[in-house]
């Protein structure tokens, strides 16, 4: 137990002297027949050696009852102790969130289509050196179909310009959100693998967390202390979060919100209560998932296909991010022209359906359906039919995860209340992009522009529901975080959001000063269901030398 | 009268007066009191490195420190530090409460009578006097980096 203080070096001399009086005092009360002043081996052998170690008790005493208190460890979370604290949660049934690596898909590509084994111990790091992952299993790059014989066996297909691949899970080595890298990160196996030529992320990676700090740990013991049920906003949030670790922010908007307009579908349009609308944030950033779908042909002068989603596939999708030929190396996308959004309340056994009426009352929940049309330029479409030809496309779809999952979860009937019916929705998105010019001073060396990149990322998804607005002064901080007095950010900021509403437009927000959330309130936007998104590679940082600093 | 544990072994009124420290197995559970503990007292404040002690910054002289670092290389050397680590003993005792240590007990003057240099030794002579007139010398046997 980490309370305890054993080091006798660290006590403060007044206050052992303090207690050598006491003791020295208290003998010679009780003996006084003793000489206990100073300079007697009494007192030097004796009272002094015994002050030393109450004063170490009296310490350790205090250490104890200050980890014990909630208030003490809430007003110093940074120095309180780490065990006590999750000791004194777990009364409330709060548990500390354990650190989770990141993992996902690696391609590996080889120069021949050979036979390719790889150990469990085989790893994986990135070019730059930051990250690395180990597979998740011994895994066989096998030629044939035949030679599938367990889920290690990896089938090696054929890929343009002669080459060959195939694709292995990985995990990070370390927790936490360093091992979030994008699609087409590219990485150095270790050891080197026969005709390799390269391997790259196949998708995003899963975001991994690093373990929660004390400081997160006891911002969340409201919720901890709260009832863990669906009842007023502390409790909801209570219970979704403790059942959903990921999830990292939750609006609810519900009876007497200008954005609930599921209750007013009635003949007077009037509130009626009795529905709730769950607006959810379980990830820094929008989850970009790749994966290859049938798309059909719907005009073949135009050169249009369609690709139609389920709600089952991506629920709650916010857009298709690309459309490539399936196996394509490009980068870009084709041309999508059109993004329909429909509803599918059908039933799902066991499962209540809310009351949704209308496709953008339902888009970004779990019962979106999409159909997206989009002109490839690439594939001849003289001998195709209209309506019947298929072609396979390697897509990119953007979404917020465990969304149907947490449908699911608030709508179980043991667990919803009866009189309310809730449903859950990926928040609102507002894609920002930002230029920044930083000036730096050439003794001090050049700034890290890739650590102002992920800080500048950070803060901005940090920003919760009901903020109003994205400032540029917070950015600067941001980078003044990195930079100190060593440089300074150029004004004015370049900041752009791109606020997709429900319905299908897209609001684009510009400003040197502030982003700030337009409100649609029926619609359900506001700054109460949108969130902001910034990924690293909408992070334009131009960095330059000052000439001449004034002093 | 009060009563301190005997640890400074050796201690006569008068005599080859040479002592050593440590709770002799002859004469184990002693104390000791008046003159002796004065004696007793001076000998370990004299010998205490001041700063040594945690809790106690100011216990103690620097004569023990000036050997341990070379400063004591010659007769003047070992006068001077003498003469200034006997007006600390002394100045401890004067900041003693007043009462708090009965005249036999009380050391007024400290005198070097004589002291032996020689290179890894150094023996010293000291008379302790009282402020009841009594009066103890004892032999400090000194053994280290002298005149190194």
């Amino acid at each position: 137990m980490t309370t305890q203080n054993i080091d006798l070096a660290t006590l403060d001399e007044a206050a052992v002297q303090a207690q050598s009086e006491i003791l020295a005092q208290l003998l010679r009360e009780a003996r006084p027949t003793l000489d206990v002043s100073p300079g007697t081996v009494i007192r030097q052998l004796v009272v002094n050696s015994s002050a030393l170690f109450t004063e170490l008790n009296e310490n350790n005493l205090a250490r104890l009852r200050s980890a014990n208190s909630l208030l003490t460890a809430t007003e110093t979370p940074d120095t309180a102790d780490a065990s006590v604290v999750d000791q004194i949660l777990s009364n409330h049934l709060v548990t500390r969130r354990a650190a989770k690596s990141s993992a996902g898909r690696v391609v590996i590509v080889l120069s021949q289509a050979i036979t390719t084994p790889m150990s469990s111990s085989q790893k994986f790091t990135s070019l730059d050196g930051t990250v690395s992952f180990t597979v998740t299993d011994s895994f066989i790059g096998v030629t044939s179909v035949e030679s599938v014989s367990s889920t290690g066996d990896r089938l090696i297909t054929s890929r343009p310009g002669g080459l060959f691949g195939f694709v292995v899970d990985v995990v990070a080595d370390v927790p936490g959100a360093a091992g979030d890298v994008r699609r087409g990160t590219r990485f150095v196996p270790a050891p080197r693998l026969a005709a390799f030529v390269d391997a790259y992320a196949e998708s995003d990676f899963t975001q991994g967390v690093g373990q929660e700090s004390t400081p997160e740990l006891l911002a969340r013991m409201e919720l901890g202390i709260a009832a863990k049920a669906v009842s007023d906003r502390v409790s909801t949030v209570s219970l979704l979060q403790q059942n959903f670790p990921a999830l990292q922010d939750v609006s609810l908007i519900g009876f007497g919100d200008s954005e609930m307009f599921r209750d007013r579908t009635n003949l007077f349009g009037e509130s009626t209560g009795g529905k709730v609308d769950v607006y959810v944030r379980t990830r820094g950033t929008p989850l970009v998932t790749h994966a290859v779908k049938s798309a059909v042909l719907v005009s073949k002068s135009l050169k249009l296909w369609r690709l139609n989603f389920t709600r089952d596939e991506f629920p709650g999708m916010y857009r298709v991010e690309s459309v490539l030929p399936k196996d394509s190396l490009a980068v870009g996308s084709f041309e999508v022209v059109s993004d329909t959004r429909s509803l599918d309340t059908s039933a799902i056994p066991g499962e209540f359906i809310p009351r949704i009426v209308s496709a953008a009352g339902g888009n970004y929940t779990r019962y979106q359906t999409a159909a997206v049309t989009f002109r490839d330029t690439l594939t001849d479409t003289t001998e195709l039919f209209e309506g019947l030809s298929r072609q396979d496309y390697d897509i990119a779809v953007s979404t917020m995860p465990d969304l149907a999952e947490l449908q699911t979860f608030v709508a179980s009937r043991d667990r919803r209340a009866p009189g309310t019916d809730y449903a859950v929705r990926a928040a609102i998105p507002c894609f920002v992009s930002c230029g920044l010019v930083v000036y730096y001073r050439r003794e001090y060396g050049v700034p890290d522009v890739e650590v102002i990149r992920d800080r500048v990322t950070d803060t901005v998804n940090a920003i919760k529901f009901s903020e109003p607005r994205l400032s540029v002064s917070l950015i600067v901080n941001t980078v003044h975080s990195v930079i100190g007095q060593n440089g300074y950010v150029d004004l004015p900021v370049d900041l752009r959001g791109a606020l997709l509403l429900p319905g299908g437009s897209t609001v684009a927000v510009a400003d040197t000063d502030a982003l700030v959330i337009p409100e649609y309130p029926e619609l359900g936007v506001s700054r109460r269901t949108v969130a902001f998104f910034l990924s690293r590679e909408q992070v334009s940082i131009d960095l330059r030398p000052v000439t001449q600093w004034q002093t | 009268m009060t009563r301190d544990i005997s640890i400074v072994q050796g201690l006569r009124p008068a005599g080859d007066t040479r002592v050593s420290f440590g709770f002799s197995a002859d004469v184990g559970g002693q104390v000791v009191t008046g003159p002796q503990k004065a004696a007793q007292r001076f000998i370990l404040l004299f010998m205490t490195e001041v700063g040594s002690v945690f809790g106690q910054p100011t216990f103690g002289t620097e004569f023990m420190s000036a050997l341990h670092t070379g400063q004591i290389r010659t007769d003047v050397d070992v006068e001077l530090y003498f003469m200034s680590a006997a007006a600390d003993v002394l100045a401890f005792y004067r900041g003693l409460p007043d009462g708090s240590v009965p005249p036999d007990e009380m050391i007024t003057a400290i005198n070097l009578v004589e002291f032996a240099l020689s290179p890894g030794y150094l023996l010293l002579r000291v008379s302790l006097t009282t402020a009841a007139g009594a009066s103890r010398e004892v032999l400090l046997p000194v053994t280290d980096t002298v005149g190194v």
